[in-house]
């Protein structure tokens, strides 16, 4: 064999390289499992991973905050013009239902956290935010972005949480559909995409309808936007429609996030 | 010959596993211990084989150990069991050069490293203070660097503990 084919190989540490599959093969079944122990260890780890990595994350962010800033203000400009609109519509909600003798509702209250953006596992979707008990968040709490509903907190310590994200394949949601709020279940399939199951054939959809939580379950309240339709189709033999849906929440470029209390 | 895997580690590899299966528990100071033979087993092969090939039997009889004592926690014994492998094949590249009590002492090290790792795992979601956590592990480590003592003085004639 020519010396020069050699050289490449020669550079490679064989011991570690070994080492380095062996960890990887033997972590990857590990964190596949659903035990406690492992689940509060991925949580650890993940915990760990994000304050290490926590200045690249600032540094990041201190790049692209002043286009999120300008981003934002015209956010602003234009949600003030709106809330100016919406405090009438408000006004003359409340006075509508004073004469139809409706009973006030409590408002949603809901906490802040920071993303710390890390995913481990095989085939579950989870990430960790920067607060826990101390900031009274419990398990089984919906999380939201900006946009809709992301997930639910499964996990919880003091200081920290972990999320199970809409888009893991054991994810369920309650929901109510088009102009006639049917029920229907929320089943992701791929990335952003998912289906709704026990939609009516005869239940009219359009695409781009908004899909909300039904509020009845006991985790999420009402009226929290999920996805929106993308195609609608129906088969003979089959009661209901198939629904195809993207989710609504942006689950890319996570930063803040609500907890909803 | 000492870099191909021949059917003698094959057969010390099933005997070793056999042992390890019909070992008893052993308590002592409310703790369960079970006497951890394929650490001691690893420890030879880390002396005699190179270290990218213990690291290989260490994961191997790991997987083999996870899938055939447990199901909760797969790949807990692989990962501490390959660290070990690569820790104890280090001991081929020194055997040498390091004095006895150093050599003795790494080894004992490594294996407290492996039931660290194990345990730390294995516990995580229990309320188990930690000087316990370090108890168990240390009193694991010791049972097992004993029984090392013992094979090595009568079987392996002095092999890892020549001056």
């Amino acid at each position: 064999m020519p010396l020069k084919s050699r050289i490449p190989y020669s550079y490679i540490n064989k011991d570690f390289l070994v080492l380095v599959i062996a960890i990887t093969i033997s972590l990857v079944i590990l964190f596949s499992n659903k035990s406690p122990s492992v689940l509060k260890l991925k949580h650890q780890v993940i915990w760990v991973l994000g304050k290490l990595s926590s200045p690249i994350y600032w540094y990041k962010n201190l790049l692209i905050i002043k286009e999120k800033n300008k981003l934002l203000k015209d956010e602003v400009m234009r949600l003030t013009l709106l809330n100016s609109e919406m405090i009438g519509y408000h006004r003359e909600n409340i006075r509508l239902k004073e004469l139809l003798n409706f009973k006030q509702k409590d408002s949603i209250s809901y906490q802040i956290a920071r993303v710390i953006k890390y995913q481990l596992g095989v085939t579950n979707h989870s990430f960790n935010i920067d607060i826990g008990f101390l900031e009274s968040i419990e398990k089984n709490m919906p999380v939201l972005d900006e946009n809709g509903l992301l997930g639910k907190t499964i996990y919880v310590e003091d200081n920290s949480a972990m999320i199970q994200v809409i888009t893991d394949k054991n994810y369920r949601v309650s929901i109510r559909v088009g102009n006639e709020r049917v029920l229907g279940i929320f089943m992701p399939t791929h990335g952003r995409f998912g289906i709704l199951e026990g939609v009516r054939k005869t239940t009219p959809l359009l695409k781009g309808d908004i899909v909300y939580t039904s509020g009845i379950s006991e985790i999420y309240p009402p009226n929290i936007p999920v996805a929106e339709v993308i195609s609608t189709s129906q088969t003979l033999n089959d009661p209901f429609q198939t629904v195809i849906v993207k989710l609504l929440a942006e689950l890319n470029d996570l930063d803040f996030i609500f907890v909803i209390l | 010959m000492r870099n191909k895997f021949n059917i003698s580690i094959i057969f010390f590899v099933l005997l070793v596993f056999c042992i390890q299966i019909l070992l008893p528990t052993i308590t002592f100071l409310k703790f369960s211990l079970v006497p951890d033979v394929l650490i001691v087993f690893l420890t030879y092969v880390g002396i005699y084989k190179y270290r990218y090939e213990t690291v290989i039997i260490s994961f191997i009889l790991g997987l083999i150990q996870d899938f055939s004592t447990q199901n909760e926690l797969l790949g807990i014994m692989a990962f501490s069991k390959s660290i070990t492998g690569y820790g104890l094949g280090t001991l081929s590249l020194y055997i040498d050069i390091w004095s006895v009590y150093f050599r003795m002492l790494f080894i004992f090290v490594i294996f407290s490293i492996h039931f660290f790792i194990y345990n730390f795992i294995k516990m995580n979601s229990f309320a188990i203070p930690f000087a316990t956590m370090m108890e168990i592990v240390i009193l694991n480590s010791i049972l097992s660097f004993f029984i090392l003592l013992i094979i090595d003085k009568f079987i392996m004639k002095n092999s890892i503990s020549k001056k």
